[in-house]
């Protein structure tokens, strides 16, 4: 409610609680009002207003009593402005004369700095060998500080000299298992140049709509020759024979998971390689492998021993 | 009466002094004096002088209860001591801080290692059975394995020379008149429990330093059965529970199968022996008061004198969620007391039996500074409550004068602390499920992975948010001394091969040969940025790993085995929200982890790069990034399990004092006691047998 008199002389000490420094643009934040009423007086339609720049009211809040001399609101959600830098909300405390009329007394800031939306980008699904030249896809996903659906936006990828080598739309639904990480399949062809490379995939700030921030994150390519040889590696259990399915195989920095055959196949670049060799409740085992054509390897993993769980409960 | 002029001249104690008075002028002897309790005038003069310690008699005290033992805690050593004490006819009051019986016995394995000949070593050389015929597997060991007796139990038990992996000693700091008590009691002990209601299985190798040359551990079973009857051995599928799936009131954790051990259709853990005997206790007419804390002995003087009765308060335990008070399992012979303080006399003796001091950080930091951290738990921390193993009987011992006995054990197996493989939840020992009342206390079981091979998927962080230690080798222990020995145990000959007290156990080129030992739980300890004067806490420790590392080692993160409510599992969209959460929802985090989001690229730039040169992954197993939405992170716990070293005790179970005097009426069992290195129940059932025995014998 707006009051005709000002009465903003009168003293009614009022605080703000929990108000952000700083709150993303558009975002809903919450705030209580505390204060302490000039002693021997009982308000009526006591309440905090809060109000804009241009004095429009923005949200209401009764004051109740809440121990002691003081009183508070319940919980006031604003929401902050879209436009990014320095916001002053006025919280202005209103108390009721006997004829029912009410005034503004005291008042106090409310100042806060609005941010564009953060942006956190992440990438997986990456191949950790990638041939010179050909095409592959990685996956890169985009979570917004406040959870904005940013569906049908872009994503690129460029190269260490800033070669734009891949480009994505973000997909409608969100990655499974999160609440708001939105992602894109970017297909990619990787340039002719051997070696480890830092890459960068790039979110642009949009023109309109909740400001967002601009966000690149840098990651960790491989480039590599294309493949000589075949390496075929059989993961077997030692004792009973049977083969390992989901046995994780890597000769860095090549890798692959073996299926329920037991068999992995890697497509490697002719050399020497440690081979690593895992799979769950298994005891993993490296060896040392030269690898100067097609070859199979055949590796014999021993279970960890469990100390008898029932023994050991005491 | 003495003049105040003749009490300062003189050097004896003024109580002293005034009882030789009234000796003198009555003829009343000192011990005739307490007894009698012809003390009304004395005791009326004491009151008189200022500043004195008041001596007390029993008769001057207001009991609210009188018993001949009053126990301590119902757990593995008072619940023998009671069955033991009531079989010699005297009425036994047991008092208990929790709200039902059992203590620890009841969460545990069962595993009970005894020996020197005792019944079960008999039945398995016979190849009997037992007498419902429950057991049809044939014996496990040889009869050359089982073959035991006395002389060699505590050769064994008090062995200098056997040193473990470690080089650490699980024997020659053992006191010997204990030792001895105990391996002469040990065939005793196991048969009382045979003869009130526990049914053991066959027996399979031993308990951590229990011995090494012959096999002497069995676990106890019951039957399943459409009724739960304790005197026929059965239980109903709804009381044994069901691995990962539900546990009940009457075994908070799930039985095992055991029926590579007894027979088809058996189950087992320490529900098995911990609820027969009470069970049986009930039936003899044990009293229990339950939620009754002891916090005081009561001494006819400070130092001096008899013990006699105790001091307990008010301890009830609620649902956190829906505030019932939590019951125990069965009341016949339970005593409701609900007034905040009280007093039970004990005609014959006050026994000890409350269990260690893991729950308590102040005490174990005496052992260990680095926990101090409250941060983490006593196993059994959601069945026993807070008030479990608080070292709260330790600790009445020594202020009527007790002192303590084994305190250098503690550090010295491998078990006592540790890193258990279970992540998300606060009791990460064991994985207790829905269906026990104090399950609402945890609200997970926990992600049980699945050997130090499960550290391969995950990063471990410490409160900033850094790496501290190589994850494949975090929980890596040293091997435990027990039969059959070997070098993984210590020793150079194995079971029938061992040589007791041979210097060649401990020869230093064999140490330096089969010495094995791992850091991963002090690293994890250990200061950090966050860690601030004066306590230094280290802070709690995250396992960080994405969805990718779940599906690959097939772990279940749903409910009841992890809980997004109880602070110790978080799942998010980014490694930053990660952090955030973590620093929110866990109780004891007390600093951001500041450098999480960093530690996680860097995790991600070694795997990329084929290696970890901080802490070494990838030579043995491959690196997986961390990458793949959502991100999780998962409680790692320190958990002290083990109590050694604790009120100092004969071979008697009486407690002494710092001159060795034995205190008339106080006796102690388990892990209130420093009583021996041995791990495990049988220390705890024994001592506590030896207590009974002796009660009975009390004049």
């Amino acid at each position: 409610m707006i009051a005709g008199k000002d009465r903003s002389v009168d003293h009614y000490p009022l605080t703000i609680e929990g108000a952000p420094a700083e709150v993303d643009a558009g975002a809903e934040f919450a705030i209580t009002c505390r204060v302490a009423p000039p002693p021997g007086s009982d308000p009526s339609g006591f309440g905090v207003s809060i109000r804009d720049r241009e004095n429009a009211e923005l949200a209401f809040a009764e004051l109740s009593r809440s121990g002691g001399e003081t009183y508070a609101t319940d919980v006031i959600l604003l929401k902050a402005p879209l436009s990014v830098g320095e916001h002053r909300f006025r919280a202005v405390v209103i108390v009721q004369e006997g004829d029912g009329t009410a005034y503004d007394a005291s008042s106090t800031e409310v100042a806060f700095v609005v941010k564009a939306h953060a942006i956190r980008l992440n990438v997986w699904d990456l191949p950790t060998a990638i041939v010179a030249g050909e095409s592959f896809t990685l996956k890169a996903g985009i979570k917004c500080s406040a959870g904005c659906k940013l569906a049908s936006r872009k994503l690129e990828i460029f190269d260490a000299e800033g070669n734009k080598i891949g480009a994505g739309k973000l997909r409608d639904e969100v990655w499974p298992g999160t609440s708001a990480l939105y992602f894109a399949e970017v297909e990619c062809k990787a340039p002719f140049v051997l070696g480890n490379h830092k890459w960068e995939v790039r979110f642009a700030a949009p023109d309109s709509g909740v400001p967002h921030a601009a966000a690149s994150l840098a990651f960790d390519v491989k480039v590599v020759d294309p493949p000589e040889c075949e390496v075929t590696v059989e993961a077997v259990d030692a004792d009973s024979r049977t083969p390992i399915g989901g046995a994780r195989v890597v000769m860095h920095p090549y890798r692959a998971l073996s299926g329920a055959n037991g068999v992995a196949k890697l497509n490697v670049v002719k050399g020497n390689y440690k081979l690593l060799v895992s799979a769950s409740k298994y005891l993993a085992k490296t060896r040392a492998v030269e690898v100067p054509e097609n070859i199979t390897i055949r590796a014999e993993l021993t279970l960890e021993p469990v100390i008898d769980p029932a023994s050991y409960y005491v | 009466m003495a003049k105040k002029s003749d009490i300062e001249q003189s050097e004896a104690s003024p109580l002293d002094r005034r009882l030789q008075d009234h000796q003198d002028q009555t003829g009343v002897s000192r011990r005739d004096f307490f007894k009698a309790g012809a003390a009304a005038g004395v005791a009326a003069a004491a009151l008189s002088l200022p500043g004195e310690a008041l001596a007390q008699t029993a008769e001057g005290i207001q009991w609210d209860y009188e018993a001949d033992v009053v126990i301590c805690g119902g757990g593995a050593s008072g619940l023998i001591c009671a069955i033991r004490a009531r079989d010699a006819g005297l009425s036994v009051m047991i008092v208990d801080q929790n709200f039902d019986a059992g203590g620890k016995m009841l969460h545990s394995g069962g595993q009970t290692s005894l020996g020197g000949g005792d019944p079960l070593q008999l039945r398995d050389i016979a190849g009997e059975s037992d007498p419902e015929g429950f057991i049809t597997v044939p014996p496990i060991h040889t009869p050359e394995e089982l073959t035991d007796d006395v002389e060699r139990l505590f050769t064994e038990w008090t062995d200098w020379s056997v040193v473990d992996a470690a080089a650490q000693a699980p024997y020659r700091y053992n006191e010997r008149e204990i030792q001895r008590s105990m391996a002469e009691n040990a065939p005793d002990a196991r048969q009382l429990m045979m003869d009130n209601y526990v049914r053991f299985a066959r027996i399979r190798g031993s308990n951590p330093n229990s011995g090494i040359s012959r096999a002497r551990q069995a676990g106890p079973f019951l039957k399943l059965g459409s009724v739960t009857d304790i005197k026929a051995g059965t239980i109903t599928r709804e009381d044994a529970g069901t691995l990962n799936v539900s546990a009940s009131h009457f075994a908070p954790i799930a039985m095992n199968d055991t029926s590579d051990v007894a027979g088809p259709d058996t189950v087992g853990n320490g529900a098995c022996l911990a609820r027969p005997l009470e069970f049986s206790a009930r039936e003899k007419g044990v009293q229990f008061m339950f939620n009754r804390h002891m916090d005081e002995l009561i001494r006819e003087q400070p130092f001096s004198g008899r013990v006699l009765g105790i001091r307990a308060s008010y301890s009830p335990r609620q649902d956190p969620d829906t505030g019932q008070q939590l019951t125990s399992l069965w009341s016949n012979g339970n005593v409701d007391e609900t007034r905040e303080t009280i007093t039970v006399r004990a005609l014959k003796g006050v026994m000890i039996a409350t269990g260690g001091h893991s729950g308590n950080p102040q005490f174990r930091s005496m052992f260990y500074p680095a926990m101090r951290e409250p941060a983490f738990p006593a196993s059994t921390w959601a069945v026993l409550g807070p008030r479990g193993q608080d070292a709260s009987g330790i600790m009445a011992g020594m202020k009527v004068g007790a002192t303590l006995a084994g305190m250098q054990q503690n550090l010295a197996i491998p078990i006592t602390y540790h890193i258990p493989q279970r992540l998300a939840t606060r009791d990460a020992y064991s994985g207790e499920l829905p269906g026990h009342p104090t399950f609402s206390s945890r609200k997970s079981t926990g992600i049980a992975l699945l050997g130090v091979n499960s550290f391969e998927h995950l990063i471990a962080v410490n409160q900033v948010g850094k790496r501290f230690f190589n994850e494949i080798n975090l929980t890596k222990r040293v091997g435990l001394s027990w039969f059959p020995g070997g070098p993984s145990a210590g020793t150079p000959n194995s079971a029938l091969d061992h040589v007791p007290l041979d210097w060649r156990n401990s020869d230093p080129d064999w140490v330096k040969q089969m010495y094995a030992r791992h850091e991963g739980v002090h690293a994890a300890l250990a200061m950090n940025e966050g860690s601030a004067a004066p306590d230094y806490y280290s802070g709690p420790l995250w396992a960080i790993f994405d969805s990718a590392a779940v599906e690959r080692d097939g772990w279940n993160i749903d409910p009841p085995f992890t809980s997004l409510d109880n602070g110790y599992f978080f799942k998010a969209d980014t490694i930053e929200e990660l952090a955030a959460m973590i620093e929110n929802g866990h109780e004891f985090q007390r600093v951001p982890l500041t450098h999480l989001v960093e530690t996680v690229e860097q995790w991600n730039a070694a795997t990329s790069a084929g290696t970890d040169p901080e802490f070494g992954r990838g030579e043995d197993a491959p690196m997986h990034p961390i990458d793949r939405p959502p991100f999780y992170a998962a409680s790692i716990m320190v958990v002290w399990h083990d109590s050694y070293g604790g009120l100092r005790t004969n071979g008697k179970s009486q407690v002494v004092d710092l001159t060795g005097e034995v205190i008339p009426g106080l006796y102690a069992g388990g892990e209130a006691t420093g009583s021996g290195n041995q791990h495990g129940l049988a220390r705890a059932h024994v001592t506590g047998f030896i207590a009974g025995t002796n009660l009975a014998q009390e004049a």
